[in-house]
């Protein structure tokens, strides 16, 4: 088990404002690994909505996320998928 | 019962200030007269409740290694039992305010249980022997300095939020009750009130809200409005003057607030509630007639509308349909554009529940400030990208919402109003996005009414002088006169220096509305009025005489207007019109009207509180 970081654009027009903030920190809490999210300097644990709200990323904010646990490749692929998907929205 | 009190009467006419009058009251109390924003119509009076929400200062409290266990045992309780609050509070806003209202209680939920802060609270009081009530504010302060610092809106709202988690969870850590001893019928006193309060005051037949901080848009005074309970607020200082159970009457009309009234103002609130109900009580009779003049003259008579939860109400009232449908609240209440699904089932309830009475869907009015990152605000938003502007360079929210509104339109009473319109340029190129947009709906094969009608909001002056030519590109028009005054007089309406230049009178407003009205006509189009002016009593027959074909109004005051257009013969009402549009000044139209309006209604005039 190493770390398993990824780079993923905001694609949703509004960011992680309320509603996808919610809907990653859902999605981040079905997995045992840790989960945290870089933006420039910034990083917080991405189980925490508090922190992604925090983290105020804009649309075409880009984000460096690390992932390491017995499940980091399943939840990698998960919250990537999500970011990909714009979190549902269009 | 204070429903009644909903009824409109006449607009506000003095201008007097905070501290406005201090004289013998009840009980050889002074009286003392306070003005703030008038954020939910209606009138009550009752005893004074002074909800303090706690700004208690927590000192910091250190506990032995052997409390340890028991003071997190405490800590888990406590978020036990403010879990168990905001469920509650979140089953109920949704009864009572709908869906999407209620999910700012869902992300309370989440912040409450952040296995973060959950971890950080837990840890120091391990590590470093910290109270928990201490442990838990000095957590989510650190949180609430970065969002205070950052320059976002939006996260300062959100600073709101975490702030009423905290005090939830520390008021529980006290073991305080929830403050579920308000007896009936109180008007209650607060700096500021949470979504979550308003909601749950609502249970004990509040009569009314006073607040010292706060305006016309912000959570509360929304939720106040729609749950029809009267609102004041932006009272700043009044908690230093208030005492618990000090009487005090709240006319959300006029933004007063009289603590401790003088028998006089009590008897006149008295009488001015029963004349509200007896008042209702004889406008409820109109409720299934036209709205139609003596001679046969008939116009529609719509309500403006948010929340699909008036739509009981604005049926109640005899609206012939909904003349304006904003949908930006969609927008605001969650900072983000809703999906185009969602649209489509909130557009779809209320088509629906309308049906067949039309209802207009106005897309989008919203500023870019909405959309730009903070650091890209512009100097004169007012002025700015916004409306149909914005929506023009955001196709992808643009098609999202007009898809969702044709979706709804199978019903066939539904029709769509683009705001903003400035030139013909402009216009025919949300025409052509919409009949793009129908054209991708035909080949997808989803249905749509065919025949759905467009028209143009006319609230920029260009839109006024060049409304010949607008016209022959639309259905309809509907005068949106809160914007059209203010551009029009280049007056901030929300400016206190000015804002007696905001006139409703004015001989270019009222020419500017009568031209729109002729160039409509000639055109064969409709042509309707759904700012507050058409809502404004003394103004029903003048715009009546001007040829308006449908007043859309807050649906509190429909019966009103409709009894006045009932009450004159359109004959009658041109000859105004006219006299109206050959006045030079604002003040002129006043000095006739308003004495002619007192003598012809004397029962809806002579209630107003002086």
């Amino acid at each position: 088990m190493i770390m398993i970081t990824k780079e993923v654009t905001v694609k949703n027009r509004a960011g992680l404002h309320t509603r996808p903030a919610a809907a990653l920190v859902k999605n981040a809490a079905k997995y045992k690994s840790n989960f945290y999210i870089t933006k420039n300097n910034m990083r917080i644990n991405g189980k925490s909505i508090i922190g992604v709200m925090t983290l105020a990323a804009a649309q075409g904010t880009v984000l460096t996320l690390e992932f390491e646990g017995e499940d980091e490749e399943e939840a990698a692929r998960a919250i990537v998928q999500l970011f990909e998907d714009g979190f549902g929205e269009e | 019962m204070f429903n009644y009190s909903r009824m409109v009467l006449a607009k506000n006419d003095d201008s007097s200030s905070i501290p406005l009058t201090t004289s013998n009251g009840k009980n050889g109390k002074n009286e003392k007269i306070f003005r703030g924003i008038a954020a939910a119509p209606g009138i009550s009076f009752g005893l004074a409740y002074v909800y303090s929400q706690m700004e208690v200062v927590i000192r910091r409290t250190d506990i032995t290694l052997g409390e340890v266990e028991s003071e997190l045992l405490l800590y888990r309780q406590a978020l036990e039992r403010s879990a168990e609050e905001l469920e509650k509070i979140y089953d109920l806003a949704k009864e009572k305010l709908g869906e999407s209202l209620a999910e700012i209680f869902q992300g309370h939920l989440m912040m409450l249980h952040d296995p973060v802060l959950t971890e950080a609270i837990e840890n120091r009081v391990r590590g470093r022997l910290n109270k928990a009530e201490y442990a838990v504010a000095s957590e989510f302060e650190k949180y609430a300095s970065r969002l205070r610092d950052s320059a976002d809106d939006l996260l300062h709202e959100r600073m709101q939020d975490l702030e009423d988690v905290k005090n939830r969870l520390i008021r529980n850590l006290q073991r305080k009750r929830l403050t579920g001893t308000i007896e009936g019928g109180r008007i209650i006193f607060s700096r500021k009130l949470t979504p979550a309060d308003t909601v749950l005051f609502s249970r004990h037949n509040v009569l009314g809200y006073v607040t010292e901080t706060g305006g016309m848009t912000s959570h509360a005074a929304i939720i106040s409005r729609s749950l029809n309970i009267p609102a004041v607020v932006a009272v700043p200082g009044i908690l230093n003057e208030v005492n618990d159970g000090d009487l005090v009457i709240i006319d959300g009309y006029k933004g007063l607030v009289y603590i401790n009234p003088s028998d006089t103002h009590l008897a006149e609130c008295r009488k001015k509630i029963a004349e509200i109900e007896n008042i209702a009580k004889k406008l409820e009779t109109l409720r299934d007639l036209h709205c139609e003049t003596t001679d046969g003259h008939v116009v529609e008579l719509a309500a403006n509308a948010e929340f699909v939860e008036e739509v009981e109400y604005i049926r109640q009232q005899g609206a012939d349909g909904i003349g304006l449908y904003r949908t930006e609240h969609l927008y605001l209440l969650r900072e983000e554009f809703p999906s185009e699904q969602e649209q489509f089932l909130v557009y779809h309830e209320i088509a629906e529940a309308m049906h067949p009475r039309p209802v207009i869907f106005r897309v989008f009015d919203i500023g870019g400030d909405k959309v730009l990152d903070s650091s890209a605000r512009e100097g004169n938003p007012f002025m700015g990208w916004r409306g149909i502007r914005l929506l023009l360079d955001q196709p992808d929210i643009f098609r999202a919402q007009l898809r969702a509104i044709l979706r709804a339109s199978r019903g066939g009473n539904v029709k769509i109003m683009f705001p903003m319109i400035s030139g013909l340029v402009v216009l025919k190129a949300a025409v052509d996005f919409l009949d793009g947009v129908k054209e991708e709906l035909r080949h997808e094969g989803v249905p749509f009414d065919e025949e759905i009608k467009v028209g143009a909001m006319i609230e920029v002056p260009s839109a006024v002088l060049i409304a010949d030519v607008l016209a022959r590109e639309v259905d309809f028009f509907s005068i949106g006169t809160n914007d059209l005054i203010q551009y029009l007089l280049a007056v901030d309406r929300g400016n206190e220096l000015i804002s007696e230049l905001y006139q409703e009178f004015h001989p270019a407003v009222l020419h500017a509305i009568r031209m729109v009205i002729e160039s409509a006509h000639r055109n064969n189009i409709w042509v309707g009025l759904c700012g507050e002016m058409a809502g404004n009593p003394y103004a029903t027959p003048l715009l009546l005489g001007m040829g308006i074909d449908e007043f859309s109004v807050i649906p509190s005051v429909l019966p009103e207007i409709k009894h006045i257009v009932r009450s004159f013969s359109f004959k009658e009402a041109e000859e105004l019109a006219r006299r109206a549009l050959d006045a030079k000044t604002h003040e002129e139209v006043r000095e006739w009207l308003i004495p002619l309006m007192h003598d012809r209604f004397p029962e809806f005039f002579t209630t107003t509180m002086t």
